[in-house]
């Protein structure tokens, strides 16, 4: 009975520590992100079947190529929320804020933006070597294409009569 | 009373302990004034594999134990036992330590990643024999570390370490023994319908110490409807995924441990106190996988456990056998049986993107292959989702989607 207290115990000081180093910091009340985690993990594999089938990825041209892409998109998936985090504050806190602290969120706001350019550059060269520059400009294409194949969706879930 | 003690000690656990571990990993500014104004800085995800706890639970029904051999020594063991019936319960951990992503030096476009994890392992076996007046409790605990490192977009080199300590409940002073079991495992990713792997183990899963290769393959994508497993000599199994929710399989694996308990049954009569007992089998059956979500999984399973094998060892005659196997003074063979079986999973955190990456679904299926404590029950392959079809779009939500979407893209 004892050990397995022992064994739980050390079990979530490992976990909360570990949950804290995965998520990031997050403040009271400001939730990380309001995605559902199913939701979250169907929307990356559509996204993955997507854009393999748009570039007709060869198997070793995938090899290289996911590794690749999903690295970066998890350094522009942190920007962008650091990015909605800033926006929500403003939103919130509007009333509250000084104008330097306005000035802060400004300044950050801009850097976030020219380090999610700055990550797309880095990306593109690495990529350079996997694809044929034909596959790789067909890549932005199919992002777009999915994204707004994910609004079409939506747009017309709207529409149905609930 | 011993009870109430325990339930009090579970009680003061689960309203102190647990929930105070849970707010210090969340809360880092708790100290600070509520309207401090400071935007929390998000961080980038550093691990590909996330936090997992795990249970099993498993047992076989009751039935008749036969004596190997004719000798009358053994004929008389195998009357005192009776019948043997076994179940087993373990809880299981692992957590990445660090992680290291790099580009590699002389090929720009590949990635490379080092895993380094702990793990934690906890088993209570209890074998039940019909003609013994106390059954014994037998326990193993243990934590461990493993190092996975995957190169060149191909490559796995898997590295295990379990030590752990095994004794028996009925006398935990003098039964107590330390013992390692660890593994070396070289994964080649030939392509992602394809894998082999190769390496060594030294493993107690057939019921003695063993020194064993272990050769296996993979035909299928990892997250394809169907795939094929054959890992000597630990499983082999096909499995159908036909949704991400639900998947099954066919399979055939070994079970088994070495243990020491207790001789105060005096089934060995030249003095040992302690004495070494060990058990395998191969559990042949069907496994039916639920997986809710990417956090959550469970399985039931059931089939019939055959090849049966019980040991008993004298400990102070196999202590001059340093790396052998030791030599038993009774094999019994039980009868076949029914088992069932059945266990969770819980994922937690988040981790790195890894889909469409099928060197880490391999180093995701070698981590949850080679569980934990060396006892071949490990938490499934919850954490690789089956490939989407377009007709999940339908399910798509707005909240799922509105990171990704901004007001210039509706124009």
């Amino acid at each position: 009975m004892k050990r397995i207290l022992l064994i739980l115990t050390i079990i979530f000081a490992f976990l909360a520590n570990g949950l804290s180093a995965q998520t990031g910091s997050s403040s009271k009340g400001i939730p990380d992100s309001t995605q559902s985690a199913t939701g979250a993990e169907r929307v990356q594999a559509l996204k993955v079947a997507f854009i393999t089938k748009a570039l007709n990825l060869t198997s070793d041209e995938a090899e290289k190529f996911w590794p690749i892409y999903n690295l970066y998109q998890d350094k522009r998936e942190a920007a962008r929320k650091q990015l909605q985090l800033d926006y929500k504050k403003i939103k919130e806190q509007a009333d509250k804020l000084s104008p330097e602290e306005f000035q802060k969120l400004d300044e950050e706001i801009v850097a976030l933006k020219v380090q999610d350019a700055a990550l797309v550059s880095e990306m593109n060269d690495k990529l350079k070597a996997v694809l044929p520059p034909k596959k790789l400009a067909q890549l932005y294409v199919a992002e777009e294409d999915f994204k707004k194949e994910l609004i079409k969706i939506l747009t017309e879930d709207n529409k149905k009569p609930k | 009373m011993q009870n109430v003690k325990h339930l009090l000690f579970l009680l003061c656990w689960l309203i102190f302990i647990m929930p105070a571990s849970l707010l210090h990993g969340g809360v880092g500014d708790s100290l600070l004034p509520g309207n401090f104004s400071r935007t929390p800085k998000q961080r980038e995800v550093r691990n590909y594999i996330r936090p997992c706890v795990y249970t099993n639970f498993y047992s076989t029904g009751s039935r008749a134990m036969k004596s190997s051999s004719n000798s009358i020594p053994s004929l008389l063991i195998t009357a005192r036992l009776g019948n043997y019936k076994f179940i087993t319960s373990n809880i299981g951990f692992y957590c990445p330590l660090y992680t290291h992503t790099s580009f590699d030096k002389n090929d720009s476009s590949t990635v490379n990643t080092f895993h380094l994890l702990m793990t934690i392992n906890g088993l209570v076996d209890q074998p039940q024999f019909s003609g013994l007046e106390k059954q014994h409790k037998l326990y193993k605990t243990g934590l461990g570390l493993r190092m996975i490192y995957g190169w060149n977009s191909k490559f796995i080199l898997f590295v295990d370490a379990s030590p752990y300590v095994v004794g028996d409940k009925y006398d935990k002073q003098n039964t107590q023994q330390f013992r390692l079991a660890s593994s070396v495992v070289f994964n080649w990713m030939i392509n992602p319908k394809f894998s082999l792997r190769g390496g060594f183990t030294k493993t107690f899963l057939f019921g003695n110490r063993h020194y064993l290769p272990m050769l296996g393959f993979r035909i299928g994508k990892l997250d394809s409807k169907c795939y094929f497993n054959f890992q000597l000599p630990r499983i082999a199994s096909i499995n159908f995924q036909p949704t991400p929710k639900f998947s099954w399989s066919i399979y055939s694996k070994a079970y088994g441990g070495l243990y020491n308990i207790s001789n105060t049954d005096t089934l060995y009569l030249f003095g040992d106190s302690v004495i070494q007992f060990g058990q395998s089998g191969f559990a042949n059956g069907i496994r039916l996988d639920f997986r809710p979500g990417p956090n959550f999984s469970f399985f039931v399973s059931s089939g019939f456990s055959m090849r049966n094998h019980v040991w008993l060892f004298s400990n102070s005659y196999n202590k001059a056998n340093h790396l052998k196997p030791f030599a038993p003074f009774y094999t019994g063979t039980p009868d076949p049986a029914m088992f069932v079986n059945f266990g969770i999973t819980w994922r937690f955190g988040n981790a790195k993107k890894s889909q469409g990456n099928y060197l880490m679904y391999d180093i995701m299926d070698l981590n949850n292959t080679m569980d934990p404590g060396d006892n071949n029950s490990g938490p499934g392959n919850s954490d690789i989702r089956r490939a989407a079809e377009k007709k999940e779009m339908e399910k798509v939500q707005y909240k799922d989607v509105v990171d990704l979407i901004d007001d210039t893209d509706l124009y």
